[in-house]
């Protein structure tokens, strides 16, 4: 386990360009619902003496105004734009898991780390978009059921007149669910660790598999994956600190070091989601070795056939 | 400015020619209760016997019957009109499918012995809605003469709900409010602008509070012996029955309602708010400077404060007495001294909220929970508020006891008004309901939070049941009302306001008043007449809104063309013109126009102030009487414009927008920026979560 997480660190931290690459993208799909808010903020604070007081904090009464002078369609526009561009960030792990895959599993390859890249996002997305949808559809049947069976349950305590119980048991609940929700999560990451390295064609049969791995090795998987979260943890505390501690952003100065802090806590985000898939896959290698390094293969046409040695099909089949 | 100003200097004169009032001592005293009452905790059943004494207080009028509040009906089913109208929810708390309560009047008789209970009938004065008991009336065998008494004997059977409005039972906890039969109103002839004498008893509605005569009460409450009580008024006997039940006396005079609590878990926390230790010399000096009072006017009295808490909530003890005494404070100091000995602050039981954040006289309840124990939820002030509030209805619900059924912001806006004062005379300006993790909310966020462009479909002046949609009820009984108080201080000045205010509630202390007392009052203490600020908000629909239309400031140019003058006629042409421009320029003696349009978007015409800020030059007001859509400002100066600001002290709480009524002739980003950089990244949060899934 420690191993893989220093594995895992150590890839994350030997591919900068990665970790920096999947930061512009989602920042720049961030700008999309971003920019028309501050066409609109601008134009009705910028103007306003009123607004001075959001430099000094959040004011809640210059916000209910900005909603009252401009109607509530322009938060829902924004609100609409910042969920159709979750979508597509949402579609694109399908191509960002392919390509951090093919990166980790090309090292030493003379071709340039983009090539690497885009040649992996695209030849997995499809298979990865696959994966991700059973697994959303596993993970909410799951976590509906589960959710179901714990209401059912718990129903005699929710009504006891000691009141921190209901509390305990809303946060029991909710730990339930999550970890529910993390072995479904766990076993995306595993199923597509394998597709990675096996070139599966078989979607539902790799995440079955990807299921599996994680729950013959429960401890291990959760074991690497928690310290990651713990780290995520501790970075949201520190903004948080940070958020409140120091004076507030109003001057151009502290407004670009709090933009600065901010950047530097989604890079260490990226950064340790990056670092985590590396832990992930360093186990999953050890655990289940292979004999042939897999990374996708270029197809290369042969100037002549030779009649006496097989042509390489594109897929390579390696037991797992 | 000057008509502010003036409006401000003639309002602290007529305030200081005011006679200063003296607090009354006592009510009138028209109804006497002495009541007997049982709890059986098991079946939540009160049985009750009441010697119910009234007097009429009509000096023309002989009265033949009464009416009674039967209030514990509004849970009896369905059909009843607090049902109907609140659809069996109440400030999200849901009425329970198999929680019903009621009231029986199981025998009524007058102390001569005639037995009314034959006459006793279920009357819907506001809707006829005939399966509506919340009201009966009963016949008198003969008319109570002016000024006579009757007495009547009666026996009661009431069920408490399972709480979710106000009064009922969650386990062993149990609140009984309205619990007993309670006479109306009866309202003489002349009185809150009656022409001809009679009873106002109301049915009870979703949407409405009470109202009810002063009196005495004597109440012997019977619970089982492991159970704490707690109840309007002084506590002066407790007797062990011998049979495992106790038997609890209350008495208090000069209040309308009695209410009462007993369950077996409430830890007792007890405290004495001190007149000479919790509010200093200064604090006395400075009330009685601001009031024009004496020091003895102004001085408090001990009060015994006791709070019973649920045992969870044991860490937020101190808070609850730090909130009641701030609450005592404040509202001691500024409308006059608290004239009960006691005052009770009761915690409801987990699952019991809608018992919570409710006033009866000398018994407030307030609502918490276990999380607040913990930091960061500990900054949320809502133990805070919520007793502040609920005591300080002590002053208008409880000693000036206006009509709630029908004008509820002499009440609930009156009180909002205040208790927004009081907290941030308790708690700083900012951040009076929260402090939550760098997030602030004052009162005034919150009152002007409901204030939009919406807000113009009722008035304030409105029966409590008629506002459409019902959930209105809360935004013009509470939050406009309490705007428009405040707006109203903003012309009087604080001093003003305050003087206002002790006089409106030492003139009306136990009297009923309307809001047309009001009013006069306003106009007696101002020497002015305000019906136009009246008519138009309290009476009226309309909302507040100040704009900038536009604002432009930009060089003055050489004049161009044809000019007779002494010396002839003489011709500038445009390259003439450029140059004495560019003369003027180079010496730097420019002059620029400067030219401002003030809107008035909202149909409330009120004078305002608007603030003009020239370059280097110190801010200049001028004032605006509103009357007119807009005003065109004109200004040529050496110095260019810098911004423009209507009502710059923000003293109009009513605008529904504060941000369009200012401009800055160069725009400052840095406001959009900050907001920008935080969204962007709450953004970028969400999308790589959902990224990297």
């Amino acid at each position: 386990m420690t191993a893989s997480i220093r594995d895992g660190l150590r890839l994350a931290a030997r591919h900068p360009r990665l970790v920096c690459l999947l930061w512009a993208w989602y920042g720049l799909l961030a700008l999309v619902p971003a920019l028309p808010a501050w066409r609109w903020w601008n134009g009705v604070l910028g103007p306003s003496p009123e607004a001075a007081s959001v430099l000094a904090r959040f004011d809640l009464g210059v916000f209910l105004d900005l909603v009252s002078t401009q109607g509530v369609n322009g938060l829902g526009l924004l609100a609409g734009a910042a969920m159709a561009v979750a979508a597509i960030a949402f579609v694109s792990s399908a191509f960002a898991f392919g390509g951090i895959l093919e990166v980790f599993g090309s090292e030493g390859e003379p071709r340039t780390f983009m090539h690497r890249f885009f040649r992996g996002g695209g030849h997995f997305f499809w298979r990865y978009l696959r994966l991700a949808l059973i697994a959303g559809v596993c993970l909410l049947l799951a976590t509906g059921a589960v959710s179901a069976l714990l209401t059912g349950a718990t129903a005699p305590l929710r009504d006891s007149e000691w009141e921190p119980g209901g509390y305990l048991l809303g946060v029991a609940n909710f730990a339930v669910l999550l970890a529910v929700a993390a072995l479904f999560l766990l076993a995306l990451d595993y199923a597509r660790i394998r597709v990675s390295r096996d070139d599966d064609r078989s979607m539902l049969k790799a995440y079955a598999s990807g299921l599996g791995f994680v729950l013959r090795r429960l401890l291990s998987t959760y074991g690497i994956a928690i310290p990651f979260v713990g780290a995520l943890a501790v970075l949201a505390i520190l903004y948080l600190a940070y958020e409140t501690n120091t004076p507030a952003a109003g001057n151009w100065g502290a407004i670009a070091l709090l933009f600065l802090v901010q950047q530097a806590v989604v890079i260490g985000r990226v950064f340790l989601r990056v670092g985590l898939v590396g832990a992930e896959r360093h186990f999953h290698l050890e655990a289940l070795p292979t004999p042939v390094q897999v990374a996708v293969r270029e197809i290369i046409a042969p100037e002549s056939p030779a009649p006496d040695v097989p042509v390489p099909s594109e897929v390579e089949q390696i037991p797992t | 400015m000057r008509r502010v100003l003036s409006i401000s200097l003639l309002a602290f004169l007529a305030a200081a020619a005011t006679a200063a009032q003296s607090l009354p001592e006592r009510s009138d005293r028209v109804v006497d209760y002495r009541i007997s009452v049982a709890l059986d905790p098991v079946k939540h059943v009160l049985t009750g016997r009441q010697t119910l004494t009234w007097r009429n207080p009509s000096t023309t009028d002989a009265v033949s019957e009464l009416q009674f509040h039967l209030y514990l009906n509004a849970f009896k089913n369905t059909k009843s009109t607090f049902v109907q109208e609140s659809g069996g929810q109440l400030r999200g708390a849901e009425m329970a499918t198999d929680g019903w309560g009621w009231i029986d009047i199981t025998s009524i008789a007058t102390s001569a012995g005639a037995d009314l209970t034959p006459t006793l009938a279920f009357i819907q004065p506001d809707d006829g809605n005939k399966d509506d008991q919340t009201v009966a009336r009963v016949t008198l065998p003969e008319p109570v003469p002016p000024g006579g008494s009757v007495t009547l004997e009666m026996a009661f059977t009431s069920k408490l709900p399972q709480v979710f409005a106000r009064t009922g039972y969650k386990d062993d906890f149990h609140l009984a409010g309205q619990w007993f039969p309670k006479l109306g109103v009866y309202e003489p002839a002349g009185m809150r602008g009656r022409e001809t004498g009679g009873w106002n008893c109301h049915q009870f509605h979703a949407n409405s509070e009470f109202y009810a005569d002063f009196g005495t009460y004597a109440v012997d409450i019977t619970v089982p012996s492991d159970y704490i009580v707690g109840a309007t008024g002084e506590r002066k006997r407790e007797r062990a029955n011998g049979n495992g039940t106790t038997t609890y006396t209350f008495e208090q005079a000069d209040v309308h309602d009695f209410a009462w609590t007993a369950d077996p878990d409430y830890v007792v926390v007890k405290a004495t708010f001190s007149a000479t230790q919790d509010v200093s010399p200064a604090e006395y000096e400075r009330t009685a400077k601001l009031l024009g009072r004496t020091l003895d006017e102004v001085q408090l009295s001990d009060v015994d404060i006791t709070v019973l808490l649920q045992p969870d909530h044991r860490p937020q003890a101190q808070r609850h007495i730090d909130a009641a005494k701030a609450g005592l404070k404040y509202y001691g100091l500024r409308y006059g001294r608290y004239p009960y000995k006691t005052l009770t602050v009761v915690d409801p039981a987990p699952g019991a909220g809608g018992a919570g954040g409710m006033e009866y006289p000398t018994f407030i309840t307030a609502g918490s929970a276990w999380l607040f124990n913990f930091w960061p939820f500990d900054r949320i002030r809502l133990v805070e508020e919520v007793t502040v509030h609920e005591f300080g209805h002590q002053f208008w619900y409880g000693m000036v006891a206006s009509n709630e059924f029908e004008e509820a912001w002499l009440d609930e806006g009156f009180n909002t008004w205040s208790t927004s004062k009081a907290m941030v005379e308790a708690y700083g300006a900012d951040a009076t309901i929260m402090e939550f993790l760098g997030f602030r909310m004052s009162d005034r966020d919150m009152s002007r939070a409901s204030n939009d462009r919406a807000g113009r479909y009722n008035r304030i002046l409105a029966k409590s049941w008629e506002y459409t949609p019902p959930g209105a009820y809360g935004f013009y009984s509470y939050y406009k009302p309490a705007l428009a108080l405040a707006t109203l201080e903003g012309y009087l000045g604080e001093q003003t306001m305050a003087r206002l205010m002790r006089t409106y509630h030492e003139r009306w202390r136990f009297k009923h008043p309307r809001s047309e007392d009001f009013f006069a009052l306003v106009n007696e203490v101002t020497g002015q007449d305000w019906s136009w600020y009246f008519d138009q908000v309290i009476r009226g629909t309309d909302i507040v809104d100040y704009d900038i239309g536009s604002a432009s400031t930009r060089a003055v140019r050489t004049s161009q063309g044809v000019f007779d003058a002494a010396a002839g006629r003489r011709t500038v042409s445009s390259s003439d013109a450029d140059e004495k421009d560019l003369e003027i320029e180079r010496a730097k003696k420019q002059i620029f126009e400067s030219v401002v349009v003030v809107r008035r978007s909202g149909g409330v015409k009120l004078p305002v102030e608007v603030a003009f800020k020239f370059e280097g030059r110190p801010v200049e007001r001028q004032t605006w009487d509103g009357r007119d859509t807009t005003r065109r400002f004109r200004f040529e100066r050496p110095e260019k414009l810098e911004w423009v600001d209507v009502d710059p002290d923000r003293t109009i709480a009513l605008d529904v927008n504060w941000l369009n009524n200012g401009r800055r002739l160069t725009p400052d980003s840095r406001p959009a920026a900050s907001w920008t950089a935080r969204w962007l990244f709450m953004l970028q949060n969400v999308i790589t979560t959902l990224g990297l899934l």
